[in-house]
């Protein structure tokens, strides 16, 4: 990225005047610089910006639970494929489980005002109870209302070293673009086995090595920082529709990502070699 | 980042796959904690999961690629944030710009040189947060949404609804400012 683009009038004000101290400082910024890239004077936050960038610790990552039952509560809208979309299951799950659940305690509510039955019935309510969650749990798709293990609670699941567990992530990743639903079933079982629960899953197969993935990864050589989120290459050109509840929501900038990010050619990596079977 | 299957993982997450939003989520989830730990660092890990629930309604209809996802991963927490501020304030705001600096009056003791003394003897992320934390809002969020959420200068100018030359302005002080809160502090380099 360099200083084109910038009207000239705001080039006037700029504190530093010259291209290679503009790229410098995108450098540093994006994380791709040489310390002695750097823009004489910030040479010293580089450290800040090293720590900022530093590997997550486990406090970043207390907000799974919370974020997966977001995630399993929301509809979803019906696919275009013909297919009965996987995703409607855990709505009718969990609407089965409120009612039966409010069943129950409408029953319990009947048996108190009932007086002499409220013993026996509430005597049988936890196993009830348990009787639906165990229904739930217990229904077919691995994917809805499964409990996720904890990492502590991590089995001895198939050789999870080299290549071995790479080869697992790898046909994960095929069956969710071209496996049908036993495929994609059981490439995610393993994974989940070999990962010790399906929260430690995308930190399994990012620790695993990749041959010969790392140049197309766009990382920064030589970087102290996480292999993850705040390494980035250029953005490539794609289509991009907004949502329509997103906008940038500021007066005077165009509501629409497309002013920035519209319509472009090379795209056709996209849809036309997926399979839309599910 | 998630990079080349990205839109892979993304696909099988808008079809409902609880493994594909893990990966989005665990790529994500750090750098907006630490994005929102500057910008409303009282209610940092809330508006995170705010941030997430509304991004999974939106999710099946969303489009773009990594760094469109990472930027309206951001531009929705940047909201929530804004809401946030507007119930806290009970009254109502124009825009960010308009609010005092509140990251820096919610971190005592760690502004300018107490805050550069903090990150020298252990410079962790924690205390480089708190170190951008203490910087005026507009440099501090041109610092983390570039630094920590990966976007581009011309993205983060759309974002903050400025020009991109502001945005590298804004950038280049509070690299400044901060080499000058080392500086103050006795660290060279």
């Amino acid at each position: 990225m360099t200083g084109r683009g910038v009207p000239d009038d705001e080039m006037l004000y700029f504190p530093w005047r010259t291209r290679p101290q503009v790229r410098g400082l995108d450098a540093l910024l994006s994380g791709n610089y040489e310390p002695e890239d750097a823009p004489a004077g910030l040479r010293p936050v580089t450290d800040i910006l090293a720590a900022l960038q530093a590997p997550p610790d486990a406090s970043e990552f207390g907000g799974w639970s919370q974020a997966l039952a977001a995630f399993r509560e929301t509809p979803r809208r019906p696919s275009t494929s013909h297919h009965r979309p996987r995703s409607r299951r855990p709505i009718v799950v969990t609407t089965l489980l409120t009612a039966r659940l409010a069943a129950a305690a409408a029953a319990v509510a009947a048996a108190a005002v009932g007086g002499g039955a409220a013993a026996a019935y509430t005597g049988s309510l936890p196993a009830a109870l348990q009787k639906v969650a165990h229904e739930v749990i217990a229904a077919p798709d691995v994917r809805t209302a499964r409990p996720t293990p904890t990492p502590a609670s991590r089995p001895a699941g198939p050789d999870v070293t080299g290549s071995a567990a790479h080869g697992v992530c790898t046909a994960y990743r095929h069956a969710e673009m071209h496996g049908n639903a036993i495929q994609r079933a059981a490439a995610f079982r393993d994974l989940v086995t070999a990962a010790g629960g399906e929260a430690a899953v995308p930190a399994y197969c990012r620790s695993l090595p990749r041959p010969g993935a790392g140049a197309a990864r766009g990382r920064a050589p030589g970087r102290p920082g996480w292999p993850g989120f705040m390494h980035h290459g250029r953005p490539s050109p794609a289509d991009m529709t907004s949502p329509a509840d997103v906008n940038l929501g500021t007066p005077g900038v165009a509501p629409s990502w497309a002013s920035g990010w519209g319509p472009t050619t090379g795209s056709g990596q996209g849809n036309g070699g997926r399979g839309d079977n599910w | 980042m998630i990079g080349e299957h990205f839109e892979a993982v993304l696909a099988a997450a808008q079809r409902g796959s609880e493994a594909a939003f893990a990966e989005l989520w665990h790529d994500g989830n750090p750098a907006l904690l630490r994005y929102l730990r500057v910008t409303a660092p009282e209610a940092a890990e809330d508006i995170a999961a705010e941030t997430w629930a509304q991004v999974v309604r939106g999710l099946a209809r969303f489009r773009g690629n990594e760094q469109n996802w990472r930027a309206w991963l951001f531009t929705t927490a940047r909201r929530r944030v804004a809401d946030q501020m507007r119930h806290q304030a009970r009254r109502p705001v124009t825009s960010l710009e308009a609010l005092p600096e509140l990251a820096t009056a919610e971190l005592p003791g760690l502004r300018g040189p107490d805050a550069a003394t903090l990150a020298l003897e252990n410079l962790d992320t924690r205390a480089a947060i708190a170190l951008v934390a203490s910087l005026p809002r507009l440099q501090a969020e041109v610092i983390m949404l570039r630094v920590v959420a990966g976007l581009d200068n011309e993205t983060v100018a759309q974002l903050l609804g400025r020009s991109p030359g502001a945005i590298r302005i804004a950038a280049h002080r509070g690299l400044r400012r901060l080499a000058g809160m080392l500086a103050e502090a006795g660290v060279t380099r």
